[in-house]
C-alpha cells in the first residue's frame, strides 16, 4: 500500500469526501497499521486544533476584506447556552460592532494572498497592506494601486483617506476630482495620474505622473491651492503644510512604490542646479524599465523608446535602471544633473543624434555603437510617425556622486531632444 | 453565578479541556462538522452528570463521556457506510487516549508552525479554518476548485504534522 494513496484516503475522509469504498479501506488500513492509526489520530487532532489556533493568526491584509465577527469562544458560548438551558441561567452576551458605510471596490490585481481573489468586494473600513500590493477600480472609474506598506479607508468612491504608505491614483473622466486627502494635504485629481505618499514623519509627497493635480490644505479645498502641478511635478508637503520641490521619486512602471525592494539597487538622489519659484519637476528612477515602448521623460508619457527599424532592442540596455529627465530642460544650457551610485555601474547617456554631443558628454563618455528611437513626436499627413534618433553613449562609473550637463553646448541651436539616462550593474 | 459553585467550576474546568476533548472526538468522526454535532451533546451530558464526577480527574472523566456520546452518534449512523465501525473507533479512541498527555504541547507546537508557514498558506489556514467558512465559496473567491483548495489544505495539515512533531522531538515529548 503506497503511502501517498492512504494519505489521498484520509484527507478525504476529513473534508466529508470519502466514498463508502474509499472509507471503508481506510478504515481496514487503520485496523491494519498502528502506526498508521496513530497518524490518522495525530492529522484529525491537527484538523480539530487548527479551528481555534487559525482565529489567532493575524489576517495578511493583503487584502482586507472585512471579514464577518468572529467568535473565538464560540464553543463556550454553546456550552454557556447548554447550560443556561439545563440550569435556566443566562451567561453571556455580546456587544454588536458598528459598521462603517460599505464601498464597492472591483479588484484587478493583488500579488499577494489571496492572489486570485479577484473581483468585485465590499470595503467598509479601513484596508491595511502588509505585504504585496492591490490594483482596484471604484465605481466611479477611478483605478488605484496600493504598494505596502499601506495604510488607508474610502470614505466614498470619490476619496480616498491616506494615513501611510504609497497609492497611485488613476482617476479617468468620470472620476474627475478623485480626492486624496492625508494629514497635510488633500491632493485634488485635475487630469490623470498621479500619486501620493505619507511616510512615517507625517511628510506627504505628490506626483503628477500623468496629467494635472491640484494640492490644498486639508478640509480647505476652496481656498488658493498649495501647489499645481503638471505631468512630471513632484513635492512634498510637510507637517506644518509647506509645500517645496521634491526632486526625486521612486516608481514602479508608473506606480509610486515605497522603499525597499522595489527600488532601484544601483542609482539613487538625483538632483539639479535649478531652482525658480514654481519649479516643481522631478526626476523618476524606475528599475529595469528600459526595454522597447518604456518612457523616457517625466512629461512626456507618450513618448516610447523603440528599436530602429530593421533592428532589435539592444540587449546591453535592456532591462536597465532609467533615470527619467523632463524634456522641457532641454533648452536649459547651464543645466547640471547629478545622481548617487550605490555601487559600480554603467551609465548610458542616450543622445539626440541630430545634434553634435555636448562637450562634457565626448570628454567622459565613449560613443557606442547602438542607437535608439524615441516617438511618436507627432503624426505627418500620411499617418506616418516622427521619431528621433538617438546615440547611445557609455560610461563605467565607480559608487559615488556622477554629475551630467545639458543636453547641448550654447550655440549649437535649442531644438534638439533632452538626453536619457538609464543605468545597469558593471559586468564583472 | 459565585466563584466555587458548581457552575463556574465547571465552566472552569471544562473551558480547560474544551479543547483536548474536541480534539479527542474530532479523531473519531468524519469531520469537523460531526465533532461540532456531537461536542454539543456532550457538553449537556458532562454538565448534568458533573456531580457525579468520581475524581478531579475532569479530562479522563470527560473522554469517557465522550467516547459513550460519539459511540450513541454512531449508533444513529448505523446504516452510514461513511462512518467508522465500533471496532475501529475503539482502536481510534485507545490512539488518541496515548497521544493526549502531549496534547498542550503539541497545540503550543501548533502555533509556532503555523507562524513558519509562508504567508499565503498562513492566510488559507486562517480563512478556511474560519467560522461557517465553506470551502466551495472560499474556492470560489480564490478563482479555484474546491477540490484544489481541499488538496492544498491537505498538503499544509500534513506539513503541520511533521512540524509539531519535530518541535515535540526538540523538546523530548515524542
Amino acid at each position: 500500500m503506497k503511502s501517498s494513496t492512504r494519505l489521498d484516503w484520509l484527507a478525504r475522509y476529513a473534508d466529508g469526501s470519502a466514498s463508502a469504498d474509499i472509507v471503508a479501506r481506510l478504515e481496514a488500513e487503520i485496523r491494519r497499521d498502528p502506526e498508521f492509526r496513530a497518524l490518522v489520530v495525530e492529522y484529525l487532532q491537527l484538523d480539530a486544533s487548527l479551528s481555534d489556533a487559525a482565529s489567532h493568526i493575524t489576517p495578511a491584509n493583503c487584502v482586507a476584506f472585512p471579514a464577518r465577527p468572529r467568535h473565538r469562544f464560540a464553543a463556550i458560548t454553546s456550552l454557556a447556552a447548554a447550560v443556561a438551558l439545563v440550569a435556566s441561567l443566562a451567561v453571556w452576551s455580546f456587544r454588536g460592532r458598528a459598521e462603517a458605510a460599505e464601498v464597492s471596490i472591483e479588484v484587478l490585481e493583488a500579488d499577494c494572498f489571496p492572489a486570485r481573489a479577484l473581483g468585485r468586494q465590499g470595503l467598509n473600513g479601513n484596508l491595511r497592506l502588509d505585504t504585496g500590493s492591490i490594483r482596484f477600480r471604484l465605481d466611479t472609474g477611478a483605478v488605484v494601486e496600493a504598494v505596502a506598506p499601506a495604510d488607508f479607508s474610502i470614505p466614498d468612491p470619490m476619496r480616498l483617506n491616506l494615513r501611510r504608505g504609497n497609492v497611485t491614483a488613476e482617476a479617468g473622466q468620470r472620476a474627475h476630482g478623485f480626492v486624496i486627502e492625508t494629514a497635510s494635504a488633500r491632493v485634488v485629481d485635475q487630469g490623470n495620474r498621479f500619486g501620493v505618499a505619507v511616510d512615517d514623519d507625517g511628510l506627504t509627497d505628490v506626483v503628477a505622473i500623468g496629467g494635472k493635480v491640484d494640492v490644498f490644505e486639508p478640509a480647505r479645498a476652496s481656498s488658493r491651492p498649495l501647489a499645481s502641478l503638471s505631468g512630471g511635478d513632484a513635492i512634498r508637503v510637510d507637517r506644518a503644510r509647506k509645500a517645496k520641490r521634491l526632486k526625486t521619486v521612486s516608481l514602479r512602471n508608473d506606480s509610486l512604490v515605497p522603499s525597499g525592494k522595489h527600488r532601484s539597487a544601483l542609482v539613487t538622489e538625483v538632483s539639479d542646479n535649478v531652482d525658480a519659484p514654481g519649479f516643481n519637476r522631478c526626476y523618476a528612477i524606475v528599475p529595469r524599465a528600459l526595454h522597447e515602448n518604456s518612457r523616457l521623460h517625466t512629461d512626456k508619457p507618450s513618448i516610447r523608446w523603440q528599436a530602429p527599424e530593421g533592428t532589435t532592442f539592444p540587449a546591453a540596455l535592456r532591462n536597465a535602471d532609467v533615470v527619467r529627465t523632463f524634456f522641457h530642460d532641454r533648452r536649459n544650457l547651464d543645466l547640471r544633473i547629478s545622481f548617487e551610485l550605490k555601487k559600480p555601474a554603467t551609465v548610458f547617456i542616450m543622445h539626440d543624434g541630430r545634434k553634435p554631443a555636448p562637450r562634457w558628454l565626448l570628454e567622459n563618455f565613449s560613443r557606442t555603437p547602438h542607437t535608439l528611437e524615441s516617438g511618436p513626436w507627432f503624426r505627418s499627413k500620411d499617418k506616418s510617425e516622427y521619431t528621433v534618433k538617438y546615440q547611445v553613449w557609455r560610461r563605467d562609473c565607480p559608487a559615488g556622486e556622477v554629475a551630467l550637463g545639458p543636453s547641448q553646448d550654447p550655440g549649437t541651436g535649442l531644438r534638439g531632444a533632452m538626453y536619457a539616462i538609464a543605468i545597469k550593474a558593471t559586468r564583472p | 453565578m459565585q466563584p466555587g459553585d458548581p457552575q463556574d467550576r465547571f465552566l472552569r474546568l471544562f473551558t480547560a479541556n474544551d479543547a483536548a476533548i474536541r480534539a479527542f472526538v474530532r479523531s473519531l468522526v468524519p469531520t469537523r462538522q460531526d465533532a461540532e454535532d456531537v461536542m454539543q451533546d456532550i457538553a449537556v451530558v458532562l454538565w448534568r452528570k458533573f456531580s457525579e464526577l468520581p475524581d478531579d480527574d475532569f479530562r479522563r472523566w470527560a473522554f469517557g463521556v465522550a467516547r459513550y456520546e460519539v459511540l450513541a452518534w454512531r449508533r444513529d449512523k448505523a446504516r452510514d457506510r461513511h462512518v467508522f465501525g465500533d471496532e475501529t473507533l475503539d482502536l481510534l479512541a485507545g490512539a488518541s487516549e496515548q497521544a493526549m498527555p502531549a496534547h498542550d504541547a503539541r497545540r503550543e507546537a501548533l502555533e509556532l508552525c503555523l507562524s513558519k508557514l509562508p504567508a499565503p498558506q498562513r492566510e488559507l489556514v486562517r480563512q478556511a479554518y474560519a467560522p461557517d467558512t465553506r470551502i466551495d465559496q472560499l474556492a470560489a473567491t480564490l478563482g479555484r476548485s474546491a477540490m484544489a483548495v481541499y488538496k492544498t489544505l491537505h498538503r499544509i495539515r500534513l506539513t503541520l504534522v511533521d512540524c509539531t512533531r519535530l518541535q515535540l522531538a526538540k523538546e523530548g515529548l515524542r
